[in-house]
């Protein structure tokens, strides 16, 4: 700017060079690039179709669950309750399958999606409108549904019966080499990306994560938008367990999605969310997923032993978080 | 300079420093001696706030040297800065609501009993130190009080006593009246000058310009970061520090337009509201195109009403009519939809998300009318965001510039722009200037008397009188939770607010 007092179109529509979030996603997509080369460059193994595909799925089927925490957190909330959703509306959604009234698939689907998104709505209203903080609401949700599934299933695994071969395919089944949940989870991440990225109460969820109060001083109907995010985690909780059930086969209700809600949260941190809100790409979110997927198989072709893949996990989301503040320091000086 | 002899205790020399796009400060220099008061004044973006914080240790100059007591001192940090004695207070207060006003006095560095491994709190000796610092400020309390129950003005003095415990040989004040009542800022102003008398070097830096006449020995004057003048002694007056920082003379502030009131139509109608901070049921009208000043002391309720009238805090009973219509809303929402607007009281709280873009926030109030809903229309809000920036003026390196970068004044256009987007019918403005500087309020100012000559009807709250005085069509008077008074015309004058402020009968 040459002139700063002139009044004529003074405040020029540029932006200064590249957004912290593709900084990001560059970032976060390179380590996963130099992951995949490293490992299949000690294991060719790596490389096979098979264990490709095995990757590719799960970091589908977790990525889903993962953007609905993304979309909680980029609001300035945060939701415990995914694991334990994962594991009850699993035992749900496999109990309905073999319950006789119960003979279209369709029907399971939708009252399994309808049933999370009344949780979801639930959580968003004590939040909302009860005025209690999101990390006390969904960690007695945590407990309250982990127990629901015990009770409801008397403490016994379930698993839903051979007959049922196109639900069976939706979570383990491939098209064209490519696992299914990947196709789903593309047809999940384009509506939700539009919805968070280009229409005004995507924008609004950004603006609310960032500064609740301005947000609501602005006139913003923050309180169901709000209540919305919790919705729309629910929802992708709802098809990340039915996918997992589909899968796996059978749900154990002491162990099933056990730590997901962690897993969640860091795969949306590693994508660029910040905890405190208003930040974050979906995209990012799917990439930060699969770094942590291809963590967990590289540690098996890799030789180590598996009990380390929780320190892996964890010494890498502490360094790409440690990065990123340096490097936003970095920029916020220069 | 008057005390050429005595050493400075605080000099800066030849200052620079750039950020990208802006030079923020440019061969400044700034001599405080001791037992001296040094105001530095200027508009915002004139470099103040980046010469404080290079004193307080927060940033670093690019050129020059900063000596105290004739030695080259090291501020390479904020604890460097604090061990030369240099003390900064800042306009946002920071203290712990939830201690007394003791252990803020002495946070990090509380006397213990015992060893230095199982240190017990030495709590006598901290009560009676504090009592000791606070007489020095003339803080009348017991040192246990919680600080959450005190008010803005005596936080500012528990941040005063603290910085004294810290023996501050150097304190800075930025901004420290901003908040206050006018018994608060005197109060706080005859402290300032006692500790000058006792040797202390001072260097206040505030927009209220009268005050500065009252305290300063000597008034430095910034200018898009070039030290443009110096003013000592008998020098200083309003009128010379205006026509320096603005670069030419401002021989009014108040341009009126002179347009019709409609007082029969009123903009706003209150009848009988009730709400819990109401002493007694509220009633009062703004008519089209009437600008009504809210006066009264720090506390007497006007932020509770604009709240309760912008739907934030819950109305128990009584009517509203906006343009004669009856509304009925719980929300800001609704309140939006019935054709409110405010300017919140606390900028950086609720008038802005400081970490958005400005094209974003001015956006906020109208981007579900942009385009078609539900779709985000980047280009629209952009071409909003452009004409608004360039109508209001605000001076910004971008559309895209983290709101928060802003100086104060070109945060205040921003909130004033996206209001002005929803093109509301009654405009609430709490503290409309604060922190503002004298360039940027006199645009704020034009903006008020054009949105009035176009009918919206304006409840402007504020605390400064010469605002109330020069600004308002006429003013209510308000003094613990109820209105106390209303004056128009000719009965508008400083005595007769101030005394139906403190409570007396009009």
């Amino acid at each position: 700017m040459t002139d700063e007092r002139s009044t004529e179109n003074h405040v020029p529509n540029t932006s200064s060079g590249w957004s912290d979030v593709t900084i990001q996603v560059v970032v976060m997509l390179s380590l996963l690039a130099m992951m995949i080369v490293t490992t299949s460059f000690v294991d060719p193994n790596f490389l096979t179709p098979g264990s490709l595909r095995s990757v590719l799925r799960d970091t589908a089927i977790w990525s889903l669950f993962a953007l609905g925490q993304a979309v909680v957190i980029i609001a300035g909330g945060i939701d415990l309750s995914v694991g334990s959703m994962i594991c009850f509306l699993g035992v749900v959604a496999t109990m309905l399958l073999n319950s006789p009234a119960v003979n279209s698939l369709m029907l399971m689907l939708f009252s399994v999606i309808a049933l999370a998104a009344a949780v979801g709505a639930i959580h968003g209203i004590l939040v909302c409108f009860a005025r209690l903080q999101p990390f006390l609401v969904t960690l007695c949700s945590l407990l309250i549904f982990r127990g629901l599934a015990r009770v409801i299933t008397n403490g016994k695994t379930v698993s839903y019966s051979s007959e049922h071969e196109l639900f069976e395919f939706l979570g383990s089944g491939a098209w064209l080499g490519i696992p299914i949940p990947v196709f789903i989870l593309i047809a999940a991440l384009c509506p939700l990306a539009i919805f968070m990225h280009w229409t005004v109460p995507g924008r609004y969820l950004y603006a609310i994560g960032f500064n609740v109060d301005a947000a609501r001083f602005s006139g913003v109907r923050v309180n169901l938008l709000r209540t919305v995010s919790y919705v729309l985690c629910a929802i992708m909780t709802a098809l990340a367990a039915m996918l997992e059930a589909s899968h796996v086969v059978s749900v154990t209700p002491s162990n099933a999605g056990l730590a997901y809600e962690m897993y969640g949260i860091t795969g949306a941190v590693l994508g660029g969310c910040a905890l405190r809100g208003g930040r974050g790409s979906l995209l990012g979110v799917v990439i930060g997923m699969a770094i942590l997927r291809v963590i967990k198989s590289a540690v098996i072709f890799l030789g180590i032993n598996t009990y380390w893949t929780f320190t892996v996990t964890g010494m890498v989301l502490l360094t790409a978080v440690l990065i990123d503040s340096l490097v936003r320091h970095q920029r916020r000086q220069s | 300079m008057m005390n050429t002899l005595s050493p400075s205790r605080v000099s800066l020399q030849a200052i620079g420093k750039s950020f990208p796009g802006v030079r923020a400060l440019d061969n400044v220099t700034v001599e405080v001696a001791a037992g001296q008061i040094v105001a530095i004044v200027g508009e915002n973006g004139a470099g103040k706030s980046t010469l404080l914080k290079i004193l307080g240790g927060i940033q670093q100059p690019d050129q020059g040297h900063v000596f105290i007591d004739g030695k080259p001192a090291d501020l390479s940090s904020v604890r460097r800065s604090m061990d030369l004695g240099i003390s900064l207070i800042h306009q946002e207060l920071n203290l712990a609501d939830n201690l007394s006003i003791a252990e803020n006095i002495f946070l990090g560095k509380q006397p213990y009993r015992g060893s230095r491994f199982l240190p017990f709190t030495n709590r006598r000796m901290m009560d009676r130190d504090s009592a000791r610092l606070m007489d020095l400020v003339g803080l009348k309390l017991s040192p246990q009080t919680l600080v959450g129950s005190l008010s803005v003005g005596q936080c500012q003095l528990v941040e005063v006593a603290k910085a004294l415990s810290q023996s501050a040989r150097v304190l800075i004040f930025d901004e420290p009246t901003s908040s206050l009542s006018v018994a608060e800022s005197g109060r706080l102003m005859g402290q300032i000058k006692q500790l000058r008398n006792q040797g202390t070097g001072i260097l206040y830096v505030s927009h209220r310009l009268n005050e500065v006449c009252q305290l300063a020995d000597k008034v430095v004057v910034l200018r898009d970061g070039q030290h443009v003048g110096t003013l000592v002694g008998d020098d200083i007056s309003e009128k010379q520090m205006i026509s320096l920082m603005v670069g030419r003379d401002i021989k009014q502030h108040y341009h009126r337009s002179g347009h019709e009131i409609d007082r029969q139509q009123p903009a706003l109608a209150v009848q009988q509201l009730r709400y819990r901070a109401a002493a007694s049921p509220i009633s009062f009208s703004v008519g089209r195109g009437e600008i009504v000043g809210f006066a009264g002391l720090v506390g007497a309720g006007r932020t509770e009403l604009a709240r309760v009238l912008f739907g934030i805090d819950p109305i128990l009973g009584g009517q509203i009519r906006i343009d004669g219509r009856p509304v009925r809303y719980r929300t800001p929402v609704g309140a939006v939809e019935a054709g409110m607007a405010m300017v919140p009281e606390d900028r950086k709280a609720h008038g802005l998300v400081l970490p958005m873009p400005l094209c974003r926030n001015i956006g906020l109030t109208v981007l579900s009318r942009l385009g078609s809903w539900p779709w985000y229309n980047r280009l629209a809000e952009t071409q909003l965001a452009r004409r608004l920036a360039n109508e209001l003026t605000i001076r910004a390196a971008s559309l895209q510039q983290t709101t928060g970068l802003l100086s104060g004044g070109n945060q205040q256009k921003v909130v004033l722009a996206k209001w002005l987007a929803s093109e509301p019918r009654v405009f609430v403005l709490d503290e409309p200037t604060r922190g503002v500087d004298v360039g940027a309020k006199s645009e704020i100012y034009r903006l008020i008397f054009e949105l009035s000559a176009k009918g919206v009807g304006i409840m402007m709250i504020s605390s400064e009188m010469e605002e109330i005085i020069g600004v308002s069509d006429r003013v209510i008077v308000m003094h613990e939770g109820s209105i106390q008074g209303e004056l128009t015309g000719g009965q508008i004058n400083e005595e007769a607010v101030m005394s139906l402020a403190i409570g007396a009968a009009a």
